[in-house]
């Protein structure tokens, strides 16, 4: 047996886990699919193991005021298969069937992969890049942290240790719009040396909101709000041409590891950014349907 | 003194009644507790997919689970195959095509493969790589694995 020893809990409610969260030295567990490799490496020992794979009330998509909710027990698979998720936001459908392979996404959760804030990884990446909202509760209280304060650093996030995720809620997108995804990987399946997802919203031909997202670029996964100001507004017949590579890099700080070098993933970012860019206006155009809103 | 639990299993159509120690990794209970040795543990970290196993006709790496999350569940292992005399229809695909050489890795391939088969399209080369892309090889190069797919994916398409 390769992990240290530990008791376990198995809560059937949200308010069990949480009494349960009140003991030392405590660590949840859903997907396991990032936890228990650390356990048997015996680089994470903790004392009790929740296991919240019970709490039906996490596992929830729903549409209410003009928003997504998936609770935090979605699995990634699940994200894939639902019709709901895949109306309103294509992208996620996308995206998540590029995280990890068909097995892990069996079991692994979006409220692991978020909680877990690897920079590399698809679900922090759509959450930086929707604007998604984490909302949190513990004995005490409930609260909704907007993502761009949630993600401190790389695998370090806002939530605190008596805290559970309970949902995410994604803001639909008013506008008609066009959107892009694409990454670099080794192996299909491998964490993003660079993945790229962008938003474009567009009206009359004008660009009226934008979002673009880099992954794997730095400690958390970064807004390009320098290159967003730039297009807002803007024709989109206007190429991308003009925008020049260190604009496009500016905002990143990537690492190197034994996946590549930051100087290569400052290399092929600029070629990444771009192509998303292009191919969310194609999508756009190609999309001539209106979004159920 | 850490706490053990009992839990209840159908493995391969046969139900067991067990205790185990919450640190119990599901690959070691099946393997140790169960001596259904089978299925191989190659990273022990979630890696190399050779621990792949069915949990309620779904894919779990085995090593990534704990036995005691289990509790309840029906179990396929590659036991639940055909044996040397009679092997089923991935397995005879495999053996074919020369898919496998020293057959560590072999059983979490079939074992995905069944799942593949079973869920996705397989139209091209490249979504029968990608389906496979969780499972190493140090043998094969996969070229011989790929084909096996191929052919059963021909043969899924007559039955």
């Amino acid at each position: 047996m390769k992990p240290a020893k530990f008791d376990y809990i198995n809560p059937k409610t949200l308010d069990e886990a949480l009494k349960a969260l009140q003991l030392d030295d405590v660590k949840l567990i859903a997907g396991g699919q990032s936890l228990v490799p650390l356990m048997n490496y015996r680089l994470s020992q903790p004392s009790t193991i929740i296991d919240i794979n019970s709490i039906k009330e996490l596992s929830i998509i729903n549409i209410m005021n003009e928003t997504l909710e998936i609770g935090s027990l979605v699995t990634h698979n699940e994200a894939i298969k639902s019709k709901i998720i895949n109306n309103y936001f294509p992208i996620i459908t996308d995206a998540i069937s590029n995280t990890a392979h068909k097995t892990i996404r069996n079991s692994g959760t979006i409220g692991g992969s978020i909680a877990h804030a690897d920079p590399a990884a698809e679900w922090p990446l759509l959450a930086m890049l929707l604007d998604c909202k984490i909302n949190i509760c513990s004995l005490k209280n409930n609260r909704s942290v907007k993502v761009m304060k949630f993600f401190i650093s790389e695998l370090t996030t806002d939530l605190n240790e008596n805290e559970i995720i309970k949902s995410f809620s994604f803001p639909l997108i008013k506008n008609k719009y066009g959107w892009a995804f694409e990454e670099i990987v080794q192996r299909s399946g491998d964490f993003a040396i660079i993945a790229v997802a962008s938003i474009i919203e567009i009206i009359n031909n004008i660009i009226v909101e934008i979002k673009i997202c880099v992954g794997g670029a730095g400690e958390t996964p970064i807004r390009l709000s320098n290159i967003e100001q730039l297009l807002k507004g803007k024709k989109i017949e206007n190429s991308f041409d003009d925008i020049k590579n260190d604009q496009l890099t500016l905002l990143l700080k990537p690492n190197s590891d034994n996946h590549a070098s930051a100087e290569y993933r400052l290399h092929i970012a600029p070629k990444i950014i771009k192509n998303v860019l292009i191919k969310s206006i194609k999508n756009y155009k190609e999309n001539t349907n209106d979004k159920k809103i | 003194m850490t706490k053990k639990f009992e839990i209840k299993v159908k493995v391969n159509g046969e139900s067991f009644k067990e205790t185990v120690e919450p640190r119990m990794l599901a690959s070691d209970f099946i393997r140790d507790q169960l001596r259904l040795t089978g299925t191989h543990v190659g990273c022990e970290h979630g890696v190399c997919g050779a621990c792949t196993i069915l949990v309620n006709g779904k894919t779990i790496r085995s090593c990534l689970k704990f036995a005691i999350q289990l509790n309840n569940s029906e179990i396929e292992t590659i036991e639940s195959f055909g044996s040397i005399g009679k092997l089923n229809d991935i397995q005879a695909a495999f053996k074919k095509n020369h898919a496998l050489q020293c057959g560590f890795c072999t059983p979490g391939f079939l074992i995905t493969i069944k799942e593949l088969l079973e869920t996705e399209k397989l139209e091209t080369e490249e979504e029968i790589r990608k389906g496979l892309s969780g499972n190493l090889c140090r043998c094969t190069g996969y070229e011989n694995i790929v084909k096996a797919v191929q052919e059963l994916v021909e043969k899924r398409k007559i039955t």
